[in-house]
């Protein structure tokens, strides 16, 4: 694919100012398309991003939102349209995590994973539907390998990971016939904060378990979502892509 | 010999829970019912038989995300959005309360059933994609963390069944599919339940976390991601 192949094209990421999220938003600019990222509460991340973003050039807004709000999200779908009058792709990556042994957690503590990452992001495709109906646009949902191969210690967050896969299937039924397509990525084991504290034994492990023997690039997640979020993907509909490296556990 | 086998049944009424609970209480298990809004503590607070192997078990869900998807569509309503965070809530709650008790009985097991929305175009039966995947995701890290404790926890993954609702259904559908028809065959509830009831009074199952498929030629891959 030509650099710039998503020139023109109006591009929505949320939680997009920190690891995965932040390289999607930048591979989108640097690909040509004007961008809006949202984020919940992390400032200097959010600064950062906006650096970031203006060194590649691209028409870029950073804002905040929350997506467990409906008014929240009703301000920024007004905000985009007032920013850029139309939605080609939205990117719904924001999500939160509460780990540990399932049957002692707090339900205070975990049900905000659901509100975020299940609710949130139903809620978020919801309100852009009338705006990508108007573009034909792609949505793509960040989902894990957690869905897909279940993982101990992250009850909740596979959980709603599941439903993001059955969102996806549901949405690309529906909305096919608006010429919409909703497409998911399962990230396996992609180096961020997150992965690079764990352990040393348990990085070994992942690696032995990986047929690639690496571990992924928040850029490797990114590439996917902009081939997903483009025209390079028009027959691609209702899947549910891993991106793990062969992980075979 | 094994002592009677306690199962508690949680879900919404519907064909398949009902003939399950039939099917239970001829079996001479000690069947116990619990709708789906039940309180975790009605479950985790459970007195338990002394002797008595246990089983949970989620039956399907009866909703149609599908159309409330295209009612929202058109009213711009929360249904969906209140019907995905209100089950997936409560489900997580139940399921909790279940591994709970089920720790305190040194093992046992744990079954949450739903329905492949597969055929969806062309039967209107209940369909849950989202909250159908989200329990199967659930299912498998459950069992990758509890299954150490001796519980087996598994999904059972019916195609629509052909009950008196849904048998006329069927018919449209293989003559509108015509050599496509041949195909399927649909299962009765009885069918399933037949199925499932010798995995429950099994003492030990040589499986967790598995996605156990009922169906005929529907189930296109469908049962995992």
């Amino acid at each position: 694919m030509s650099t710039s192949f998503l020139k023109g094209r109006v591009c929505l990421v949320t939680g997009g100012t920190r690891g995965i999220g932040r390289a999607i938003a930048l591979h989108l600019a640097e690909q040509g398309a004007k961008v809006m990222v949202t984020y919940r509460g992390d400032e200097a991340a959010a600064e950062e991003t906006r650096r970031l973003l203006a060194t590649t050039g691209a028409d870029a807004y950073v804002v905040q939102s929350d997506l467990t709000q409906p008014e929240s999200v009703s301000r920024l779908i007004a905000l985009l349209k007032e920013t850029f009058g139309r939605l080609d792709s939205l990117i719904n990556n924001a999500g939160r995590t509460f780990d540990g042994a399932f049957a002692a957690l707090d339900r205070a503590d975990y049900e905000p994973v659901v509100d975020t990452n299940l609710v949130g992001t139903l809620r978020l495709c919801l309100a852009a539907i009338p705006l990508l109906r108007e573009s034909r646009g792609t949505i793509v949902n960040l989902s894990s390998l957690a869905a897909v191969s279940g993982k101990e210690g992250q009850v909740v967050y596979s959980t709603t990971k599941g439903g993001i896969n059955g969102l996806t299937r549901l949405l690309a039924r529906e909305l096919g016939g608006y010429g919409i397509r909703v497409n998911s990525i399962a990230p396996g084991f992609i180096r961020t904060d997150m992965v690079t504290a764990l352990p040393q034994s348990t990085y070994a492990h992942i690696l032995d378990s990986t047929a690639l023997r690496a571990m992924g690039e928040p850029e490797d997640v990114a590439k996917t979502a902009a081939f997903l979020a483009s025209q390079q993907s028009t027959y691609v509909n209702g899947a549910v892509i891993r991106i793990d490296g062969g992980f075979h556990r | 010999m094994i002592s009677r086998i306690n199962v508690i049944v949680i879900g919404e009424r519907g064909t398949l829970r009902n003939r399950l609970v039939e099917q239970l209480n001829a079996g001479n298990f000690q069947v116990d019912c619990l709708d789906e809004t039940a309180a975790p503590e009605l479950i985790s607070d459970r007195v338990l038989r002394p002797g008595s192997p246990l089983r949970v078990v989620f039956t399907p869900l009866e909703g149609n995300e599908f159309r409330l998807l295209a009612g929202d569509l058109e009213t711009q309503g929360g249904a969906l959005l209140g019907h995905v965070a209100s089950r997936t809530k409560i489900f997580l709650a139940q399921a909790q309360a279940a591994l709970k008790l089920l720790m305190q009985a040194g093992g046992g097991q744990l079954w949450v059933c739903d329905y492949d929305d597969s055929f969806s175009y062309h039967l209107d039966t209940p369909a849950c994609p989202i909250l159908a995947q989200a329990r199967a995701s659930a299912v498998r890290s459950l069992a990758k963390e509890y299954s150490r404790m001796d519980i087996a926890i598994n999904t059972l993954f019916a195609q629509p069944i052909a009950d008196e609702t849904a048998r006329p259904m069927f018919r449209q559908a293989a003559a509108s599919l015509k050599s496509y028809a041949m195909r399927y065959k649909p299962n009765s509830a009885e069918d399933i339940i037949e199925m499932l009831v010798p995995f429950i009074r099994k003492d030990r199952l040589a499986f967790s976390g598995a996605v156990v498929g009922a169906g005929m030629g529907i189930n296109q891959g469908h049962l995992i991601a």
